[in-house]
This record gives C-alpha cells, sequence and structure tokens, in this order.
C-alpha cells in the first residue's frame, strides 16, 4: 500500500497512539471535577497546553483546544466578526468550506464578504489583500495553505496593512495544512488566531486546537459548561489533546525538506507524462495536484485504488461540481486533477513506485 | 396478553385450483420472512392464514417484516381470549380501546365456526356493542356507516377480537415464486430497482445481474448496488447477484464502433450476456428498468434494437410506461430512493456519445456491431462473473 492522501488525514503516529492510551487509562477524571480525578486530569491538560503552546511558539493561555480544524475555524470567523467595528470581512475564494460556510453565514448576518480570486499559482497575492482591506474591516481570514494545490499565502505580511489601514480588526488563519509543512512563527506572521487540526500531523481525529493571541476577545458561538476559559464548551477530549500534543513534539524542520525533495521527484516523475500539468506552483512541500488530459479524476483515481495506491481527486465530488479551488484558478483541467499528498513517513521507494503506477495508468486508459 | 396476526391475502383466491399451492406458497414466504424462532404456528383456514407468535416474540417487528410479504393484503393484529363469553366481553373490550381512540363510531360483527359456542352471532355482536360502549364513552353505534368494524370470531379453540382500523397493508400482489424466476439487469439508478420490484410484486422470484466497469466505476458504486440489492431483498428474499466486468467490454466497443451506436452496442450486449446467465439460472426472461422515451437508448426503435438481443428471452419492461415522477414516488415508497441517488458513476454513462442515434434500424447497428466479436466478449465476460449472495440485513 502507498498512502498519499495525507492531506485527507495522516496516519497516527505510533508514539501518539501509545500517549492517548495512556491519557485514556491514567487520568479518567474530568478536568472540571472538583476531586482528585478531576485534579489529575487538569494537571494532565494544562501540562499539555503548556507543551503544545510550545512548540508553537505561543503561551500557552493563547491556546485552546477544540474538537478540530472545522470548529476552529467556526470559532474564529463567527466569534471574530464584530459589525461594531466593521462590515467588511476579508477572505479568498478558496478556502476550506469550514471557512467558506462560516462566511456565508456572515453574509446572512449582514457582514460583506469580500472573496480574493487566486492566481494562477493558487496563491493570492498581498497587493490584492490590500487593496480589499478598507477602514471598515473587521476581520480577515486567509488560509497559510491551500489544501488542494499546496499554495502558500502571504499571511506573514497582512499586520502591517491591517495595522495602517484597519486597526480594530481581526487576522484570522487557517493554518490546518502550514502545520507540520512550512516554517511558521505565529509571532511573526502577528496574527490574531490560527486554527489547527490534530489529524493532518499524524495526531487523533476529532481534536484541534484555537490559537487566539492574548489580549484579543470573541464572541464565542460554542455555548455551554465554559470549558476551555469559555471559548469552547464541552467536555476537554483529553487522550486527544495528549496524543495531538504528542504529535506536535514529533514535527521537524527536518521533515520538510525531505518532504519538498520527493515532491519534487514525484512532480519531476508525473509531468513528463505527456500532456501532465501541475495545478499550483512552488508551495507546500506536502502537496503536489496535476491533471491528467483524457483521464477524469476518479477514474485515475480508482484505477491507482485498484493498485493500492491511494490519492485524491482534486475535487471533493464525485460527479459534477467541481473543486471550487481549482475552478477559482481557473484550472482549465480541473475535472482531470488529482492530488498526491505526502508524509514524513513517505519515501522514495513509494515515489517511484507511484510514477511508474501512474504512468502505466495513463497508458491503459488512453489507448 | 396473547395476540395473533390474521393475514388476509389478495387475489390468489380467485386463481382456481392453484389456490391451494399458492396458499402454501406464501405460507412457506411468511416462515422464510420471519424470524425462524419467531412464531408458533402459521396455519391457512377459510382464506386467511394465522401467524401464531411465539413466547415472547417482536410483534412490531414481524408485521414489519409482513408489511413486505407479496400476495399480502393486509395484516390484523387481534387479542387471543379463552372461549368464555365473560372472559371475552371484558377483556376483549379493554384490548380495544387503543384502537378505538380512533374512531367515533363502530359496529361489531361476529363469526362463530364453533356452532357448540352458547351464543350465537347476532347475540355476540349486541353483547360486544354493548361492552365496548361501556368502555368507550365517546363511541357510538352505526350500523350503516361505521368508521370501523370490531370483529369477534369465535374459533374451535379461542376466540379472537380486533377492529379493522388497527389493520395495516401488506404490498398486494402474488406470492414470491408463483410466477417463475426471472433475471433483474440492476445498474444502480433509480428505475432498476423498482422494476424489480414490480415484478416481484407480480409473483416472479428474482435474481439480478450488473455490470461493473472499473476503474471507470469505483468500488463505492458496486456497493451501492449491493446496498441497493439488499433493500430488494426485503420484498424478494434470498437471491444471487451477478456482477459482471465489463470493462474490456466497453472499451472494443468504444475503440471499435461507430460512436453514435456504443450505447445501443453495449446495451445489447448486456442484454445477450444478461440472457445467457439467466438461462444458467434458470430465469426464463429479463427485467429491465427502461422506461419509453426517458433517454435516447430508450425509444421505441432503440428499444426494439435491444430486444432482439436478448434472444428467445422476453425481457420484460414494468416502468414502460411510467413518467419519471411515478417510478420516483414507488423508489421512495419501497425504499431504494435515498441510496439510488448517491452520486458514483454506472457503467452506463461512462462513455457517452455526443450525439446518440435515437432512431436506430437492426441492419445499421449490426453492421457496427460486427467491428467486434461479440460472441468472444459475451462469452468472457460471463466466464469472468462473480456472484454475490444478497439478503436484507
Amino acid at each position: 500500500m502507498i498512502y498519499l492522501d495525507n492531506s485527507a488525514t495522516s496516519f497516527p503516529a505510533p508514539e501518539v497512539i501509545r500517549s492517548a492510551a495512556d491519557a485514556m487509562i491514567k487520568f479518567p477524571g474530568n478536568p472540571s471535577s472538583r476531586h482528585t480525578l478531576g485534579l489529575e486530569a487538569e494537571k494532565e491538560l494544562e501540562s499539555c497546553r503548556k507543551r503544545a503552546a510550545k512548540v508553537l511558539g505561543v503561551e500557552s493561555k493563547e491556546v485552546y483546544f477544540t474538537s478540530g480544524g472545522t470548529e476552529s475555524d467556526n470559532i474564529a470567523i463567527l466569534g471574530g466578526a464584530n459589525i461594531k467595528k466593521g462590515r467588511r470581512v476579508v477572505t479568498t475564494a478558496v478556502e476550506h468550506p469550514a471557512v467558506m460556510e462560516s462566511m456565508k453565514r456572515l453574509e446572512e448576518l449582514g457582514f460583506e464578504v469580500i472573496y480574493l480570486p487566486p492566481e494562477k499559482d493558487g496563491g493570492v497575492t498581498i497587493d490584492a489583500i490590500r487593496e480589499a482591506i478598507t477602514p471598515d474591516t473587521c476581520l480577515v481570514s486567509i488560509m497559510a495553505v491551500n489544501n488542494e494545490t499546496g499554495a502558500v499565502m502571504p499571511v506573514d505580511k497582512i499586520k502591517p496593512i491591517l495595522e495602517k489601514t484597519a486597526p480594530r480588526a481581526l487576522l484570522h488563519t487557517d493554518a490546518v495544512q502550514a502545520l507540520g509543512h512550512i516554517p511558521m512563527s505565529l509571532k511573526k506572521w502577528d496574527v490574531d488566531m490560527a486554527s489547527f487540526s490534530g489529524h493532518k500531523i499524524h495526531g487523533p481525529r476529532g481534536i484541534g486546537a484555537l490559537y487566539v493571541k492574548s489580549g484579543v476577545t470573541i464572541h464565542t458561538p460554542s455555548l455551554g459548561g465554559g470549558q476551555e476559559r469559555g471559548l469552547r464548551s464541552g467536555t476537554e477530549n483529553l487522550p486527544c489533546i495528549a496524543g495531538m500534543t504528542t504529535a506536535l513534539e514529533l514535527l521537524k524542520p527536518e521533515d520538510f525538506e525531505l518532504m519538498a525533495g520527493l515532491r519534487s521527484r514525484l512532480r519531476d516523475g508525473l509531468l513528463s507524462i505527456p500532456g501532465a500539468v501541475q495545478n499550483g506552483g512552488e508551495g507546500s512541500p506536502h502537496i503536489l495536484n496535476i491533471s491528467f488530459p483524457g483521464i477524469r479524476s476518479e477514474v485515475m483515481l480508482n484505477a491507482l485504488s485498484l493498485r493500492r495506491i491511494y490519492v485524491s481527486s482534486g475535487s471533493a465530488c464525485a460527479r459534477g461540481a467541481g473543486s471550487h479551488v481549482l475552478k477559482a484558478m481557473g484550472a482549465p483541467l480541473a475535472d482531470n486533477a488529482v492530488r498526491f499528498s505526502l508524509s514524513r513517513y513517505t519515501d522514495k521507494t513509494e515515489i517511484d513506485k507511484t510514477v511508474e503506477a501512474v504512468k502505466e495508468t495513463v497508458t491503459e486508459l488512453r489507448r | 396478553m396473547k395476540e395473533i396476526l390474521l393475514v388476509k391475502y389478495g387475489e390468489i383466491i380467485l386463481k382456481g385450483l392453484n389456490r391451494r399451492r399458492f396458499e402454501e406458497l406464501l405460507i412457506s414466504n411468511i416462515k422464510k420472512a420471519l424470524p425462524p424462532d419467531s412464531y408458533a404456528d402459521v396455519r391457512t383456514s377459510q382464506a386467511i392464514t394465522y401467524v401464531e407468535p411465539a413466547e415472547g416474540a417482536d410483534v412490531d417487528g414481524m408485521v414489519e417484516r409482513l408489511k413486505k410479504v407479496f400476495g399480502i393484503v393486509f395484516i390484523a393484529r387481534a387479542g387471543v381470549f379463552p372461549k368464555d363469553m365473560d372472559v371475552i366481553l371484558r377483556e376483549g373490550a379493554e384490548y380495544l380501546v387503543p384502537s378505538m381512540e380512533r374512531v367515533a363510531t363502530f359496529k361489531v360483527e361476529a363469526k362463530r365456526s364453533d356452532k357448540k359456542f352458547p351464543f350465537d352471532s347476532p347475540a355476540i355482536s349486541r353483547e360486544m356493542g354493548g361492552a365496548v360502549l361501556r368502555r368507550c364513552r365517546h363511541l357510538k353505534v352505526n350500523v350503516t356507516a361505521p368508521d370501523t368494524v370490531v370483529r369477534v370470531e369465535i374459533r374451535d379453540k379461542e376466540a379472537y377480537v380486533y377492529a379493522d382500523v388497527a389493520r395495516v397493508s401488506g404490498p398486494g400482489g402474488m406470492p414470491t415464486g408463483s410466477n417463475g424466476r426471472a433475471t433483474l439487469l440492476l445498474s444502480g439508478g433509480i428505475d432498476s430497482p423498482v422494476a424489480g420490484y414490480m415484478m416481484a410484486k407480480r409473483g416472479v422470484e428474482i435474481n439480478a445481474v450488473h455490470f461493473a466497469s472499473p476503474p471507470y466505476t469505483s468500488e463505492r458504486a458496486k456497493e451501492k448496488v449491493i446496498d441497493l440489492a439488499k433493500i430488494l431483498a426485503g420484498y424478494t428474499g434470498k437471491y444471487s447477484l451477478y456482477v459482471v466486468p465489463f470493462t474490456e467490454q466497453q472499451l472494443a466497443i468504444r475503440d471499435n464502433c461507430p460512436e453514435e451506436h456504443l450505447t445501443l452496442i453495449m446495451r445489447r450486449m448486456m442484454m445477450m450476456i444478461a440472457a445467457r446467465l439467466a438461462k444458467r439460472s434458470g430465469s426464463l426472461a429479463l427485467i429491465t428498468g427502461e422506461s419509453l422515451g426517458q433517454v435516447a437508448s430508450q425509444t421505441t426503435h432503440a428499444l426494439a434494437v435491444t430486444d432482439e438481443a436478448a434472444g428467445d428471452v422476453p425481457v420484460f419492461r414494468p416502468l414502460i410506461g411510467m413518467d419519471k415522477d411515478e417510478i420516483v414516488t414507488v423508489a421512495r415508497r419501497i425504499g431504494t430512493f435515498e441510496t439510488s441517488i448517491l452520486p458514483y458513476e454506472d457503467c452506463c454513462t461512462v462513455f457517452v456519445p455526443k450525439h446518440p442515434t435515437t432512431k436506430p434500424t437492426m441492419d445499421k447497428i449490426l453492421k457496427s456491431q460486427s467491428k467486434i466479436d461479440m460472441e468472444y466478449w459475451v462469452a468472457k465476460a460471463v466466464e469472468e462473473t462473480e456472484w454475490v449472495v444478497i439478503e436484507n440485513e
């Protein structure tokens, strides 16, 4: 089996599984309970938060655990937009549905949402962002890395513009695909909020985090028992929090370069196939999106699946409605797009086998 | 509280000398549809089949299953009482309360097959009517147009009491197996499961054939067809699904035959393969979900050309005169619609010509078809066919 669908989900690291299981056994109490078991669980929770914060280079009080990237995005956007500060919200046309659907909700609530179209390479330019920001802007939400093309957005250059034009506006980034794949400094980027997911970095599913800069207040839509200092209600998922913390600690910048090397190798191999076109450009080292003319995404996916090579069609839908990302980019071969997404566990042999298999498949399907 | 299910069947009583065979078949189908330990006895007397639940059986669940057994017109759930008039009146009236809350007027019809019972039918009716009126104060008697009829039956060993309002409808039709076996071409769309249902309702025992074209069709598409087949098995009982690998055949047609005839030649090859599988499995006919004019391959001309390929095997097309919304209504009712509309490719949509012929002629199609060795490809497909046993879960 060759698994190249890591942007959909990545396999949990063995260390992650152990730490989640350990937490399940050792800390069965509810962190909110007043007795000893509750206290122990709470201590473990805070220790995880501290370790996670260290990896992210932020303070522990700035880390809030959520149920995943989607919930982080929902809280950041619905909680961060504030009509008293302004009506305008700026985002891109290539965001994840968790952001897109939150934006639609904001529109229903009376906000004016600007969806910046991407360039040919799948990214948006800082000039386009600058032009969209007005004094009436209350929130900017721009993903750090696009999940279909791997395009890297200039998130690090937005804050100075906001300070000049709309100083009260908040800056959010969906960093789900950036984490573990590109060098990241939340403090240097100077974002107010950032969303993360556990299972994209070999952690468990059902867990994520939202970074909220100290001093920033948001009006959370998550209501209940007031856990996570009121930002995200619901009993804390301690086993998965422990697992995600371990996953964070296993991230190494060296892996970025390893992945980048493998991605180049894969790209060179696949682009040697007649007609093959890359969607997007140099981006995050783990995502490669390529169209093979004449072969529909789903057919290529099925054919590779029969060879036990698992990839993703560029579009999330099986039929009809294609990828909103590729469509927004104006990619001419959106129906033929295949996404290969690597992980630090991918090796050279797998890359070479994949190239061979794709070559053979293309020959068979085009005969 | 002991209960019994009275199962009333429909047209099979009209079928003269065959009636006994149909009744036996219905009893056998009822037994197959119910969990083996759920019933103590199934017997027929005077055009009613009595299903006696076992001690502690899930009677609601039994009714749900019987609702899908073809040949059944309705199922009545009756209270069973000892043949003691006081008990029948007191406990019978109590048993009727939930049913009677739904109506305003009623009358009682009593039947006494045990003529030694000390009360005659009019007396039983009168007494029961009084007992019900005393128990349910809101009711009135209406002998000409009652909201419901309360029925009291004095049998050999016991007495049964129920109200018509508590009856549930069965699917009607004829008992499965009373009309031979036929092979359904099951695609995964909305139409073919409905076609299978309609023929099964007429007493046909079905099996099914599905054409799969990996990698052009996905594993999920095949799983979807199996899911649909299982829903259908709730009505038809257990059957075999033949899965025919069809990719090479489709490619051969695409690569060698004129584009405007691709779909029709493919349909013809499907018919040939299905006819051969039908004969092998003891089927006497094919069933398709074709509806006149729905797509280019379902015009009168196209169907004539398709039909020819089935040779001496008749093709049943129960949807031929139905509109799409009529088909959808049935699909919703039998529970296949939601699965049918899941968006996976089926093999019919893999290679679609831009301008398909709508008025093909036999000689033109035969000429186009002669570009490939039909017999070779048909035999190969039949050879490589796999089969799955389909059972309702």
